[in-house]
């Protein structure tokens, strides 16, 4: 059984889940605060950050698909370094553990998004995949959390 | 009090780095803490090392929580209590652990508190 992912399937993010499930995450995981941001300042913002990571989490269950989060690797370093208990200074933008952590930050915003989408539902998550990107465009959903951007997509597709 | 054996089940080193963490500053006597990336790991780990209470998250390659859970549950002789830490919030899956005999269900992300009162109750159940 193959995952058919359709770009044209992309959710923006309608109804705000997404946005509710990052608020969820960044709060109780790193005492980050999240805030809106509209479009061209978001994207403005991202000019400011040349090196990305991608953290995408595949999902089969109710519905399937695959949510993906994108991140400025300083920003993924400053994360860790608040869930760790450390001081960014002490953390190597290029260690493991800031790959861990983008792919663990999609993992729980994926997991919360689909709980508050369907709370009935069942659904199997991967091991999240995290690679580096390039920066983001208005093809994204933006977020600004501690003031970095976080760019969100959630894509749903049917199974093949 | 008793120091308590744990193993903590994530396939994120973060995730575990920071379960640790939080075990190492709660108030609990603690003897020895295990992790294992995956519930295979996780029996390998306990045969070798009877633990007093394990954390697992759900979601893992090569052997879930669930698959975990269900193994652990088939073994005769005494079993350690089982915490699960996990993404999926989802009543669907908090029904299946229920029959499976896990003492607390915890959804991610998780505060450190959170995980210090449940440690804290752990600990006084095995004290009993």
């Amino acid at each position: 059984m193959s995952l058919t992912i359709s770009p044209t399937s992309s959710t923006g993010d309608p109804d705000g889940g997404l946005d509710r499930a990052v608020a969820q995450v960044a709060e109780d995981c790193f005492y980050a605060m999240v805030e809106p941001a509209a479009a061209d300042a978001w994207l403005e913002g991202c000019v400011a950050h040349d090196d990305w990571l991608q953290a995408d989490v595949v999902f089969r269950g109710t519905f399937a698909g695959v949510v993906s989060c994108r991140l400025p690797r300083v920003m993924a370093r400053d994360l860790a370094a608040a869930f760790l208990g450390m001081s960014e200074h002490e953390l190597d933008p290029a260690a493991a553990t800031v790959w861990d952590l983008a792919g663990e930050l999609a993992n729980m915003v994926c997991g919360r998004w689909l709980t508050a989408t369907q709370p009935n539902g069942l659904f199997d998550l991967a091991h999240p995949v995290v690679i580096s990107a390039e920066r983001p465009d208005a093809t994204w959903h933006g977020v600004l959390v501690n003031g970095f951007p976080l760019a969100l997509r959630a894509n749903t597709a049917g199974e093949s | 009090m008793k120091p308590l054996k744990i193993l903590i089940v994530d396939d994120s080193v973060t995730m575990r780095r920071m379960v640790r963490r939080v075990v190492e500053l709660s108030e609990v006597a603690i003897a020895d803490i295990y992790e294992a990336a995956n519930g295979r790991e996780a029996l390998d780990v306990i045969d070798a090392h009877p633990v007093d209470a394990l954390f697992t998250d759900i979601n893992m390659p090569v052997m879930g929580g669930i698959e975990l859970l269900q193994q652990l549950n088939a073994r005769a002789g005494a079993k350690p209590l089982r915490v699960v830490i996990s993404t999926d919030g989802s009543e669907a899956r908090r029904r299946e652990a229920d029959g499976l005999e896990v003492a607390r269900y915890l959804e991610k992300p998780l505060r450190p508190e959170v995980m210090r009162d449940v440690l804290n109750d752990l600990a006084n159940v095995l004290d009993r």
